[in-house]
């Protein structure tokens, strides 16, 4: 037997997806959205705005008759970014398309009619109209034409007819077409490039009635090289799998068919009835989609809201621990902020070895300048690179400014308009100059911090590698979310994942050409093999390809009339009684379909390319309005949060009622993804496992649609995410300006701007949707209603979901970030710990028994304790530290505070004496009552090691400098005014600069927060009021504050707000002020420890017992530490005893005289140990 | 967000929850049954050696000389007091602020009650022996004991210490022990009415008495082994007073004569042993 060789070809052809519309009356109302883009309108428009259609365009009328689409597959819709700063690569699609329409009438089912046209993506004309074959084609922008920047794109016309050649021919086009990411997804976008439109007429040009249609669609790449070199690039860049065979290069041919098309008239409403008998999709809103699908399950009473959050966004193994909850609702709330921009900082990595016990040595004096020297440097580029981007979108607003005053304004020839657009040119001129300063400033820095890294990484290679790391980001809120369910989305752009994600493609050679027959007829067997060429007509097959042509005729639904006639005529059956002829149909339906079901494996095409038609419906863009409701408060010249109320992370609105008083428009539209189903799957797999999932179905397919209101943000700051267009001037404007302008802007990414609308830098209100509309890719559209829908938690008052206003809590539109510095304690200057720098100003440790505060200075040595005596009046004094001279003055009172002390420990001590000795005031006791009720709070394990000694006597606390700081990406944003535009007369005084953001400092029943309390240093309070939520707030006393809330200042040229805090060292410190992401700081462990293992501790000992010269008593051996035991003498002197004696039970009598003394027993570093610390 | 603002409650409220809680898990230790092995609670171990006395610092218990002279002994009554100061201050490391004071005022009860009844474990695990969980089920309610310095304490490796209550009843030892050459600590559970200090058993030897410059024999019952009366003895027959050796055979004889039989050798030696002397200090006051 001979065993048949596999073909090779380089021809692969690769299956498609079509869907067929049939139009024929236009219902009343329409349901046909206008929303392509109109090019032609750029001539007296560069700027563009006019291209797009209004936001809820519609189209009275649709031409009647059968509108074809067909979808690439995904490896020709994907962009690849070859390189980080490149924009992403689109493979050229197929410029060459055969339509084939197949079709028999009701009368004569087993007659299959076959006509053929020739689409042409890639041709481009002026001008429309018949002779062009494009009067369905859509225009296309040309932007190197000034005088006619824009071309029909695409042309339709019957195989036979003879077109001249095109004007000219777009070169390498892709899915994005013009640069829009639907134009391959949605029909209004592309006819004639990948869409088409048969108006059914037959040869006497009357429309076809009561006929079954078909339509074969077969693509390939015209004069093109071959797009596949490889069979890595087939599988990893296309995602199609290889045949066995292929030869590379290969060209890929695209084939589809759709099916089933039962036309009747063009009388009949395809689409009205259709429409409104689509389900109503229900419709939810949170501040992304994860907030959205919760408050659905919630509104449905499928679950908890709360608990379904934290499970998708991964945080559920959280609430194990003992501040999960907390946990779990910062991310909740950071959630609802995305990172607008992200800058680096400098950090110093050891490069030694870990065996290396030692450690790299610190930097010398120079190194660290030098260090200093560049993070100041990276700070002032980020600056600078802020403002040159600030200026260039001042630079296009203008620019703006001066095209409308061209082409819109006022007519040319009109002289105010002339002397207008002068003004303009001068004052783009001027800030162009501007912007080249601030360029070339940004160059020399670049260039210096070039030099200065090089330095330092000369001078630190063998210790240290210089690096950059993401630090501070800024954050803006995230726009609404709207989420729909049960929009009936189709299965049109989902992938079907065989043989490991890779679509299966054939070879030219392995379509099926054949089809076998075997059954019993008339007493009779019979065998027959019928060949795919004897079902048309040979003059009937046109075009390259005609494999996949009459391979596909087999899978067209009315097939099996056309092959029992045939089969007959074989046969010589003829003539066919009826019942034979049913019979026969029986065996043909019978073949195919376990042809069919045999073939799935091997011969068939992926199941892809056979679509049987259903009415079309898949949503893929919405088109939504709304209106949103300012608070008042915010919007003016001094902002103010009187309307709402603080609450855990976030701010509530202080009613129930919204203030509709008034209203801004917003509206946009938005590409709508299954993105959220795809997570609610992989959460469900991840906490449940792959078989317990299973029980949930297909959670992939859940009908869910979401995306963010695209602009939201946007519209507050007077901008808008719309089709912008490169800076050009065509019959107006002067062409040297527009080259100045265009080089100073470059690539920066323009934003249109609404001149003289609505501004607000901070948001802050309610937002209610007017209309939503959710149109199809055929552009059919189903109003949504949006009366009532479920809203997430956060945006709401209600503990209902359902309603119908949003409350959006007070944010920045800017990006903005919080700054928290660690302040070093002597300098002022900000820490950097990647250098020695520390925030500590002293330790302190409460001493419950003697009621004392035990002070140390920064390194951990005892500068002595505050004490509460029982002196009538001036109860507190400050005693040194015992082994001191002068301890206690002679005759009582308080002894003066140590020299070269650190000032602001000084300050925060002096209060206390102050207050005692000025007006009996002693603080110190409900201090330390302060302080006790902090220590139920804080639970901060501590490291093993040194601090494992704060136990004997109290937990250390260090008073450390801080200070916050608000800071916006680039220049605060300012009204953007157009004085001849319609609008006010002036801007309105609408300004953030005066607004005082209030910060939250430390989460009071946070176990891991170590916040005490802080001072605030803003020239009048200072040391001398202690703000902490740990006041009682019956403290009769003015120094504590039951507070630990500070204002921070919005306006750019502030100072940050200084304080200091009191903490645990081994905690950090949350910052709460729901309009910024929760932020968490800790101290570096190694700037604690140090300072802690020198730390020492003494023990008020007495009476002890003791005899002759040495003193026995039960000490603890540690390991690095050292005993001493302090007593005074009688002449003011000091005796420190070192060789203690340590005890056990044994009987050891003490030698005469027995007597009793009193003295500090103190525990330090051992001094071995000492010298190695320093 | 909503739901976390329920238990941002007020210090006194989370103190009194805290303190609630406290009291409960106190409640719970209390009934614990005590683990005689030593390494299932370290701690309650540590401290009931510490209740024991063990590693205090002998002068806190007798400052000065004159408490304990030179062959004296001393019988004393532990104030359970200052065994509770003690153990409170041996926990009060670590505690900082009033978090740890109640929590320590609410356990410290359990703890102590837990080394009331561990203490019966100490001195039987010192001594390899195996202790039932049965016999620590009862806290131990008085300790007493004595100190006894004396060359006994050196001489006489493995005296014996008995102590009796007032009825009669054998008190529990908790500790025996050596404190130095010549010191010896002794602890009882209950307070000692009478003590009884034994030679150690374990060597045989050959004595007998003399009294007013005669030397005597009490003797034993031959079949028993029990002692006679005082009245049932018999002289010991010197043969070189100066050499210090007695004459056997003689004073077999004598045995003879009292017994009215033949005296076998071995019969001879068991009327010769010497059981160990027990020294008894007796409490007089009731």
């Amino acid at each position: 037997m001979r065993i048949p060789t596999l073909p090779k070809s380089n021809i692969l052809c690769v299956p498609m997806k079509v869907q067929a519309m049939m139009v024929g009356q236009t219902p009343s109302p329409t349901v046909f959205a206008d929303i392509a883009d109109n090019f032609s309108r750029i001539a007296r428009d560069p700027l563009g705005d006019q291209v797009p259609p209004p936001n809820m365009g519609e189209k009275t009328q649709e031409k009647p008759g059968i509108h074809l689409s067909w979808i690439l597959p995904k490896g020709l819709r994907q962009g690849v970014q070859n390189e980080e700063d490149l924009e992403p690569a689109y493979p050229v699609v197929p410029n060459r398309w055969i339509v084939s329409r197949l079709w028999s009438t009701k009368r004569q089912p087993d007659q299959v009619l076959c006509r053929h046209w020739i689409v042409e993506s890639d041709a481009m004309e002026k001008e429309r109209g018949p002779n062009f074959g494009n009067e369905d084609s859509l225009t296309y922008p040309k932007l190197d034409d000034p005088l006619s920047p824009y071309r029909i794109l695409g042309r339709s016309f019957p195989f036979e007819a003879n077109l001249n050649e095109p004007l000219e021919r777009l070169q390498n086009l892709n899915a994005l077409g013009p640069g829009n990411p639907a134009f391959s997804a949605m029909y209004p976008y592309h006819v004639n490039v990948f869409g088409f439109y048969d108006e059914l007429m037959d040869q006497s040009g009357n429309r076809l009635e009561d006929i079954s249609v078909s339509y074969v669609i077969r693509g390939y790449y015209h004069n093109y090289p071959a797009l596949i070199e490889s069979e890595e690039v087939c599988r990893n860049r296309y995602g199609w799998m290889p045949p066995e065979g292929l030869i590379y290069p290969a060209f890929p041919v695209l084939h589809g068919v759709v099916t089933g098309l039962s036309w009747v008239d063009d009388g009949k409403d395809y689409n009205g009835r259709f429409i409104s008998s689509l389900p109503m999709p229900k419709l939810a809103a949170g501040n992304s989609s994860v907030e959205a699908v919760s408050a659905l399950h919630a509104a449905n009473n499928l679950s908890n809201e709360r608990l379904m959050r934290v499970l998708l966004h991964d945080q559920s193994h959280k609430l194990m621990n003992l501040n999960g909850i907390y946990h779990a609702d910062y991310t909740d709330h950071e959630r609802r902020f995305q990172i607008a921009a992200e800058q680096n900082s400098y950090v110093l990595q050891s490069s030694i070895s870990d065996d290396n016990q030692q450690g790299p040595p610190d930097l010398s004096p120079d190194e660290q300048r030098l260090f200093r020297n560049l993070q100041q440097g990276l700070r002032n580029r980020y600056k600078h690179q802020s403002d040159a981007d600030a200026k260039r979108a001042a630079i296009y607003d203008l620019w703006c400014k001066y095209i409308i005053t061209a082409y819109t304004i006022t007519p040319m020839g009109n002289e105010p308009a002339k002397e207008r657009m002068e003004q303009y040119e001068y004052e783009l001129a001027r800030e162009i100059q501007s912007l080249n300063l601030t360029e070339s400033a940004l160059e020399d820095l670049g260039e210096h911090l070039k030099t200065l890294e090089q330095q330092l990484s000369d001078s630190i290679q063998s210790f240290y590698d210089l690096q950059q790391t993401a630090g501070d980001r800024f954050y803006e809120p995230n726009s609404p979310v709207l989420l729909l369910s049960g929009a009936s989305r189709g299965n049109l752009f989902d992938s079907n994942p065989a043989d490991g994600g890779l679509l299966k493609c054939r070879l030219l050679g392995q379509t099926i050409k054949s089809l076998k027959f075997d059954f019993k007829f008339r007493e009779n067997l019979y065998s027959l093999s019928l060949h795919t060429d004897q079902l048309l007509p040979r003059g009937q097959v046109k075009g390259v390809y005609p494999e996949l042509l009459l391979e596909a005729l087999l899978f067209t639904s009315d097939i099996a009339e056309l092959l029992v006639p045939l089969i007959g005529q074989q046969l010589d059956l003829l003539p066919l009684s009826e019942d034979e002829h049913n019979y026969l149909l029986k065996v043909v339906n019978q073949v195919l379909e376990d042809f069919t079901k045999r073939g799935i494996q091997h011969e068939l095409p992926d199941p892809m390319f056979l679509n049987v038609w259903r009415e079309p419906w898949n949503p893929v863009l919405l088109c939504w309005r709304g209106l949103y409701y300012p608070d008042q408060n915010l919007v003016g010249s001094h902002p103010k949060l009187d309307n709402w109320n603080f609450q855990g992370t976030d701010y509530v609105y202080h009613t129930n009622e919204p203030d509709t008083r008034e209203s801004v428009v917003m509206e946009g539209r938005i590409f709508l993804t299954p993105h959220i189903a795809e997570q609610l799957h992989a959460m469900t797999l991840k906490q449940l496992g792959v078989e317990d999932a299973q029980t949930y179905g297909d959670l992939t397919q859940l009908d869910y649609l979401s995306q963010t209101l695209e602009g939201f943000n946007e519209r507050f700051l007077m901008s808008q995410l719309a089709l912008r267009f490169p800076i050009m001037v065509f019959n107006n404007g002067s062409a040297e300006l527009a080259d100045l302008v265009r080089n100073a802007l470059g690539s920066f990414a323009a934003e249109k701007p609404l001149f003289n609308s609505f501004f607000s830098p901070l948001r802050g209100g309610w937002f209610k949707l007017d209309k939503l509309r959710l149109i199809d890719t055929f552009g059919q559209f189903q109003e949504i209603r949006c009366d009532q829908y479920a809203i997430a938690e956060d945006m709401r008052m209600s503990p209902v979901p359902i309603g119908q206003y949003m409350m959006l809590p007070p944010r920045f539109m800017q990006p903005t970030r919080l700054e928290f510095n660690w302040i070093q304690a002597r300098s002022g200057a900000n820490c950097d710990f990647n250098l020695p720098d520390s925030p500590i100003c002293g330790w302190m440790i409460p001493n419950y028994l003697d009621q004392s505060l035990l002070i140390y200075d920064e390194d951990g040595y005892m500068l002595g304790s505050l004490i509460v005596t029982a002196f009538d009046g001036d109860r507190i004094h400050w005693r040194n530290a015992p082994g001191t001279p002068e301890r206690e003055p002679l005759g009582g009172g308080t002894a003066g505070l140590p020299d070269g002390i650190n000032p602001d420990m000084k300050a925060f001590l002096n209060e206390f004496l102050r207050r005692s000795r000025e007006h009996q005031e002693d603080v110190l006791t409900p201090f330390l009552d302060l302080i006790d009720s902090a220590l139920w709070e804080i639970h901060q394990p501590d490291s093993a090691g040194s601090s494992g000694l704060s136990q004997y006597a109290g937990k250390p606390l260090a008073l450390v400098k801080a200070s916050v700081k608000l800071v916006q990406a680039g220049p605060p944003e300012v009204y953007k005014f157009f004085d001849t535009f319609k609008g006010p007369d002036s801007p309105p005084d609408i300004s953030i600069q005066p607004f005082k953001m209030p910060l939250w400092i430390g989460e009071t029943h946070h176990t891991g927060d170590g916040a005490i309390g802080f001072f605030v240093h803003d020239g009048q309070t200072g040391y001398k009021q202690f703000n902490s939520s740990f006041a009682d707030t019956g403290y009769a006393s003015d120094y504590f504050k039951h507070n630990h809330q500070v204002d921070v200042p919005a306006d750019d040229q502030a100072n940050g707000t200084a304080l200091s805090l009191i903490m645990d060292p081994y905690a950090s410190i949350h910052l709460i002020s729901g309009m910024l992401p929760v932020s968490e700081h800790q101290l570096p462990q190694d700037r604690i420890e140090a300072a802690l293992k020198r730390l020492y501790l003494t023990f008020y000992l007495g009476p002890l017992l003791a005899g002759g010269e040495s003193y026995v008593m039960p000490l603890t051996q540690l390991p690095n530490r050292q005993w001493e035991f302090i007593t005074p003498e009688d002449d003011g002197e000091w005796v420190e005893t070192t060789d203690l004696q340590p005890s056990n039970g044994n009987a050891f009598l003490i030698s005469s005289p027995l007597r009793a003394v009193e003295g500090w027993l103190k525990l330090k570093l051992a001094e071995s140990s000492e010298s190695e610390s320093q | 967000m909503q739901a976390r603002t329920d238990w941002d409650n007020s210090p006194h409220v989370i103190r009194r929850q805290v303190r609630r809680v406290l009291g409960e898990l106190a409640a719970l230790a209390k009934d614990q049954p005590v683990s005689p092995e030593p390494h299932d609670d370290e701690l309650i171990a540590w401290l009931s050696q510490l209740c024991l006395l063990v590693n205090l610092p002998f002068h806190y218990l007798i400052p000065a000389e004159s408490m304990l002279p030179a062959n004296s002994i001393r019988l004393f009554y532990v104030n359970p007091n200052w065994l509770q100061a003690l153990v409170d201050g041996a926990c009060s490391l670590g505690r900082n602020a009033s978090l740890d004071l109640t929590h320590d005022q609410e356990l410290i009860d359990a703890v102590i009650t837990q080394i009331g009844k561990r203490v019966k474990a100490v001195r039987p695990l010192l001594q390899n022996k195996t202790v039932t969980p049965k016999e620590l089920e009862d806290e131990v309610q008085a300790i007493g004991g004595f100190l006894l310095r004396s060359p006994l304490v050196r001489g006489w490796r493995g005296l014996e210490f008995k102590a009796l209550s007032s009825q009669g009843t054998s008190l529990r030892a908790l500790r025996i022990e050596l404190l130095s050459d010549d010191v010896l600590i002794g602890l009882f559970e209950g307070v000692p009415y009478t003590l009884e200090m034994a030679q150690p058993p374990e060597g045989f030897f050959f004595g007998f008495n003399r009294i007013n410059g005669e030397f005597s024999k009490r003797l034993r019952d031959l079949d028993s082994g029990e002692l006679l009366s005082e009245s049932d003895s018999v002289e010991v027959v010197l043969q070189n007073k100066d050499m210090r050796t007695i004459d056997v055979y003689q004073t077999a004889k004598n045995m003879e004569t009292y017994f009215q039989k033949e005296v076998t050798s071995a019969e001879f030696a068991l009327q010769m042993i010497k059981t160990p002397y027990i020294g008894r200090v007796i409490r007089k006051d009731e």
